[in-house]
């Protein structure tokens, strides 16, 4: 007997247990499950409720609040190894992308500490992280050499932070020299990887498991890509905004605005930067730009996340905290103290309750502990 | 070609005493009745409960219905909650939640409708149970759906080459752990 075989006799035998079963009677239960099921969410969050505050009662009158041990001050610099450009952070690990030495520092976010040092002998792009995994860009060393007149293939590696492996790598086509910013953007969602590529004017979809592209999306020069559930959003430099139904790839132009270099999502709004370092925000249901957010600052990165929405102000050297309740500046926090101009890399990111911003002229990625 | 809709009944159950009060609309009862069946079965092999099964079934198609004006908009709508379904059916957590609710249901009203498996089949799915959960909801929907490839793929959103791959790996996993012969692709 083959697996096969075993397969079909047992699907056979399910359908043979559910001879009384009675699509009617279960109609019925339907009905009465959906007037029951307010009642019943309500009293499991009411019970919720309670036991909160009885864990908090009995945190605080039996065991007192629960020290904290400082071992890091509110503005950290980390030297973890030569020529950082990228920052991103998963639960429990900030990693940091090291052009230098072609390597990913694993740091521990509490400590400061390297934990594991990757080598990947590529020249290190940026990396962001989705689904709880890092998603690493890179390309062959010397790609980026501005006579260099074979480009090299840009890949994409995914790495599991349980295990500190590469659990999936796959090919993004050749890297262009462009004056837009990062010739790439990448975003993760509905089991696919959105790779907006200027130089192909096209976004890829690849099936985040295999690797395998799904679709080839035209659009001219995307310049940013953002997943908010079902809907893909799409930047081009021409300075349009589209979302795009991931279900049914149904395409709409939302918004016509600046170019814009990094699309996020969260806080209860779409985000965007543009090429001149604005922050907008854009309402995600009309699609409207429903406001800019003012200050004199020039953002290089923005990031948003349940630590806020945050920006890296190249300028300053400083992390802004935009306040989304007023679309306003509301913090300032000095980071670096000779910043470089970046060309709108992923030097900003947020995790672990701190803000995390890379310092290449003091080749050192900086933790930011805001509550501090 | 759509099953033909049943007669609609509307006498409550034996011993609830709790009369529906509200009709469902006409589009959302036919996908139901038509796909009931189909995704209890299939709640039935990747839980292993037949109490929790049917709940399973019933909070996927619950599901639905409080959003049918988009789900109901959708091409491939018993794609949609198979796919619900399989995603309860595998989540430990929320299966142990069903089968609670199941279990205090059946306390009180009625021996659960579908039948014990005979040993054979029944070591076959727990077999499948222990898989990843991805290769043991494409063994499901594969075999127990009659789903082609391109069918499983749409339903786990994600490439043929995908349910393939997945397939592939859970038949020499089901092959080893009971003893089987891995046998020819289909």
């Amino acid at each position: 007997v083959n697996v096969d075989a075993r397969a079909r006799a047992s699907a056979q035998a399910i359908d043979r247990s559910a001879t009384r079963l009675d699509a009617v009677a279960g109609l019925d239960d339907l009905l009465r499950r959906r007037r029951r099921q307010p009642l019943q969410r309500a009293a499991a969050a009411g019970l919720a409720l309670l036991l909160m505050a009885v864990a908090i009662w009995a945190g605080v009158a039996l065991r007192g609040p629960t020290p904290v041990q400082p071992t890091l001050g509110p503005v950290t610099p980390l030297r973890v190894g030569p020529g950082p450009v990228s920052v991103a952070v998963t639960p429990g690990a900030a990693w940091v992308l090291n052009s230098g030495d072609s390597t990913i520092a694993r740091v521990d976010p509490g400590t400061g500490r390297v934990q594991a040092s990757l080598p990947f002998r590529r020249e290190l792009i940026f990396a962001t992280v989705a689904d709880g995994r890092l998603w690493v860009v890179h390309a062959p060393v010397g790609a980026f050499a501005l006579n260099d007149e074979k480009p090299g293939q840009v890949e994409i590696s995914v790495i599991d932070p349980s295990s500190n492996r590469t659990v999936a790598r796959f090919g993004t086509g050749s890297w262009f020299h462009n004056a837009l910013g990062l010739e790439r953007d990448l975003a993760v969602g509905s089991g696919a990887v959105w790779v907006a590529v200027q130089g192909a004017d096209e976004v890829t979809r690849f099936d985040a498991v295999t690797g395998k592209v799904l679709d080839r999306i035209s659009l001219p020069k995307p310049t940013a890509v953002a997943v908010d559930g079902q809907t893909l959003w799409v930047a081009t430099a021409d300075g349009r905004l589209h979302s795009i139904d991931i279900g049914t790839g149904a395409a709409r132009v939302r918004a016509t605005t600046d170019l814009v270099t990094r699309i996020r999502v969260g806080q209860g709004g779409v985000w965007l930067m543009t090429f001149d370092g604005k922050v907008l925000r854009l309402d995600r249901r009309t699609g409207r730009i429903v406001a800019q957010v003012p200050g004199t600052f020039q953002a290089a990165d923005l990031a948003v996340g349940v630590e806020g929405v945050w920006v890296y102000d190249q300028h300053q050297g400083a992390v802004l905290r935009i306040d989304p309740g007023t679309n306003r500046v509301v913090r300032t926090i000095p980071v670096i103290s000779q910043p470089l101009v970046e060309q709108h890399s992923y030097v900003l990111a947020l995790g672990a309750g701190a803000v995390w911003v890379v310092d290449k002229a003091g080749e050192a990625v900086v933790r930011v502990a805001p509550n501090r | 070609m759509p099953a033909a809709v049943p007669a609609r009944h509307t006498a409550p159950a034996a011993g609830d005493g709790e009369p529906p009060a509200v009709r469902l609309p006409g589009p959302f009862e036919h996908f139901y009745l038509q796909e009931y069946p189909g995704v209890v079965k299939l709640a039935y092999a990747l839980s292993g409960s037949r109490t929790g099964a049917e709940d399973i079934a019933q909070e996927a198609f619950l599901r639905a219905y409080r959003d049918w004006e988009r789900v109901g908009s959708y091409e491939h709508q018993a794609a949609w909650v198979r796919r619900v379904a399989a995603n309860l059916a595998t989540s430990g957590l929320r299966r142990r939640l069903v089968e609670v609710r199941a279990l205090a249901r059946l306390a009180a009203r009625r021996e659960p409708a579908l039948d014990p498996l005979p040993a054979d089949n029944a070591d076959f799915w727990r077999a499948v149970r222990a898989l990843p959960h991805r290769q043991a909801q494409a063994v499901a929907l594969y075999y127990l759906g009659d789903l082609s490839i391109q069918q499983t793929a749409s339903v786990l959103e994600c490439a043929e080459g995908t349910v393939r791959a997945h397939l592939t790996r859970a038949r020499r996993t089901l092959a080893r752990r009971l003893q089987l012969e891995v046998g020819e692709e289909p």
